[in-house]
């Protein structure tokens, strides 16, 4: 029988034993460790929110500000300014107050300017908000005709006497509410008729600034005026913007199948293991079997985007995307044993646990990434609501939990260290824009990316994404 | 206990300097034990590296139902095993026999060498007695078990350690008789 006193002898003085180690190991150590890993996760996520936040919000800002746009051409801003004194001073014949039905007081301005435009414009107005008073000076009468009426007549066509010069001008400020005001100017040029009238400039006065021109009194005169009850406290403030939008901005939302391809022309397993053989006889537990290969999975993504026109067929569109997708892979039992795995002779992996391989249980490999397109969208014409683009997405992958087949010990493991972070991608698709005629002309399609750098590292072999996804794309301004 | 909690919490949180604290509590005796698996210093700050990379991504796993320092130990072991199996210095000279049970050396000589000397002694043994003798022997692992580890019968564990054991006793009788011993024979 064998005495264990040699043993607890052993065990005794080996306890005892200590050794210092050298201060470079706690370096390696400290090199071999996430840096709060977590947290930055939560960082790109924030910021992620951040940026789309702060997009929605500018554009919602640029939204409202367009709305007090008018022509550049047709503003007349001359040397007579209109004394501190508010609206009270102007002439009454001028100006009239009423309420509209949502109790929200609007002025009505004559204006005694006039100023040619050559081009035809469409004017949009606001039913609730609005009043427009067409006068002849050359009669001296006016008619009011409201936003609402025009609206609800469908931009009936308004026959002036004269010579249809229509203007706008003179925005005046509620002494009392101390609220901006502004008036949209446009003229027709068309007798009698006011058609194809757009706004394309915002001038904001106030009575500090505000002139008026009173020594080019013309023909007739269309006046529009719009209170906006955003409030202003602080010194007024004359802005212009001459130039025509060129971005379009909208949200845009896509889902569809996603997968994993070893190459997109070849039907190459993406795992593949040069020491397994496939078995048709009795099985042999010599033989290794063969790593299973990922299935397809589904993927969405949603994200903001602009687009500029380039010219009549061409447009070019840029935006920031998050992207999930995943797919599914047949695995063995989870070993939640820390291994070190063997890729090369020069290298070595350590992960927290590994799958054995096998069939009796499914893994779900999923991907975060967050990308911007660089795409470029052509129409055949102008009209045309199909359209075709095509272009280049740079993604950048946040976070996977996806399986690699390491033939060497015969396991899947995972970590972060195998993947490519930055990942570039072609893309090709079609869509039509729905609605055209709309405030919203929301656009359908289908895209096909597929990722042309592999995802994972070479040693793990080469994966690439596939996607096919179905979009959906808002935009809040055309 | 409740410090070791603590410092836990801390380190499960990623903090830096609760992490280097753990390091320095257990780095000198962890180095100890890896020393002995292994054959050399280095080697030992190697594996040593390694099994804290562990400890720490692992961490979350403990489950405070026993001395961290005992569960830090296994990581240890697990670890210089996977040094020893991969590592193509030791590879060939890890290959363990199957050789028939040997008769178990009944003897229990007073160890008087000081632990470093008596760790340069096991360091001496071939790769696979080492490292089953630090199972058995130090570490107190059955021999069903270390099979299980390292994927041999019980019996070959048997028939090693008692090769082992025999070396060892050996060499520490000749060390007292020499005073000296050539370290570097092979049996």
């Amino acid at each position: 029988m064998q005495n264990h006193e040699f043993e607890k002898r052993m065990q005794q003085k080996m306890e005892e034993l200590k050794l210092a180690p050298a201060d470079a190991v706690w370096k390696k150590v400290e090199a071999g460790l996430p840096q709060g890993k977590k947290r930055r996760r939560w960082v790109i996520f924030i910021l992620l929110f951040c940026v789309i936040a702060t997009c929605s919000i500018l554009l919602r800002s640029k939204l409202n500000t367009n709305h007090l746009k008018t022509s550049e051409n047709n503003l007349t801003v001359k040397e007579n300014t209109l004394q501190d004194t508010g609206a009270q001073n102007i002439e009454p014949s001028k100006k009239q107050f009423t309420d509209d039905n949502d109790g929200v007081k609007s002025e009505q301005l004559i204006a005694t300017t006039t100023k040619i435009n050559t081009s035809k414009k469409k004017i949009t107005v606001s039913p609730a908000k609005t009043k427009i008073r067409i006068k002849s000076t050359t009669s001296n009468q006016s008619d009011n005709v409201s936003g609402e009426d025009l609206v609800a007549n469908n931009y009936k066509q308004l026959k002036t006497a004269g010579s249809n010069k229509i203007s706008i001008k003179a925005p005046v400020q509620s002494a009392k509410e101390n609220e901006k005001i502004t008036e949209t100017i446009v003229n027709n040029e068309d007798a009698g008729e006011i058609k194809n009238i757009t706004k394309t400039d915002t001038t904001v006065l106030t009575n500090d600034s505000l002139v008026a021109d009173n020594t080019e009194t013309k023909a007739d005169s269309l006046v529009v005026l719009k209170k906006d009850t955003a409030k202003t406290n602080g010194p007024y403030v004359k802005k212009k913007n001459g130039n025509k939008l060129k971005w379009a901005y909208g949200f845009e939302f896509a889902a569809g199948v996603s997968a994993v391809k070893n190459n997109l022309f070849s039907n190459a397993p993406v795992f593949a293991d040069a020491n397994a053989a496939y078995t048709s006889g009795p099985p042999n537990p010599q033989v290794r079997a063969a790593p299973n290969n990922p299935s397809k999975g589904a993927a969405f993504s949603f994200g903001v985007y602009m687009q500029r026109v380039i010219n009549e067929k061409w447009r070019f569109s840029t935006g920031l995307n998050y992207l999930y997708q995943n797919n599914f892979i047949l695995v063995g039992t989870k070993v939640d044993t820390p291994v070190t795995v063997r890729l090369d002779a020069f290298k070595d992996l350590s992960t927290n646990n590994y799958y054995t391989s096998g069939s009796s249980s499914t893994y779900k490999n999923k991907y975060h990434l967050v990308e911007i397109p660089i795409l470029f969208q052509y129409q055949f014409s102008k009209k045309s609501p199909v359209y075709f683009k095509t272009g280049l997405t740079a993604a950048y992958l946040l976070q996977s939990n996806a399986l690699v087949y390491n033939s060497n010990s015969s396991a899947y493991i995972t970590d972060k260290s195998i993947f490519n972070r930055a990942i570039f991608s072609v893309n090709i698709g079609a869509g039509i824009i729905l609605a055209k005629k709309t405030k919203f002309p929301f656009s359908i399609g289908y895209q096909f990316k597929y990722s042309i750098g592999s995802v994972t590292k070479t040693t793990f072999g080469k994966q690439h994404f596939v996607n096919s996804l179905l979009y959906f794309k808002v935009p809040i301004k055309k | 206990m409740e410090q070791d909690t603590k410092l836990i919490n801390a380190c499960l949180k990623n903090d830096r300097a609760s992490q280097k604290q753990l390091y320095n509590q257990f780095a000198e005796v962890m180095l100890g034990v890896c020393y002995r698996y292994t054959k050399s210093l280095a080697d030992a700050e190697d594996v040593l590296q390694e099994g804290f990379i562990r400890v720490f991504k692992n961490l979350h796993q403990y489950r405070f139902d026993g001395e961290l320092g005992a569960w830090i130990r296994r990581i240890m072991v697990t670890t210089a095993l996977n040094y020893l199996k991969r590592n193509a210095k030791y590879q060939n000279d890890l290959a363990f026999d199957k050789l028939e049970m040997h008769p178990v050396a009944d003897e229990n000589p007073e160890i008087i060498l000081n632990t470093k000397e008596l760790a340069s002694l096991i360091q001496q043994l071939p790769t696979g007695y080492q490292t089953i003798f630090n199972l058995h022997a130090v570490e107190g692992y059955s021999h069903v078990e270390i099979g299980e580890m390292l994927g041999i019968t019980d019996g070959t564990s048997r028939s090693q350690y008692s090769r082992a054991r025999v070396l060892m006793i050996t060499w520490i009788k000749k060390y007292f008789s020499d005073n000296k011993m050539h370290l570097y024979a092979k049996p």
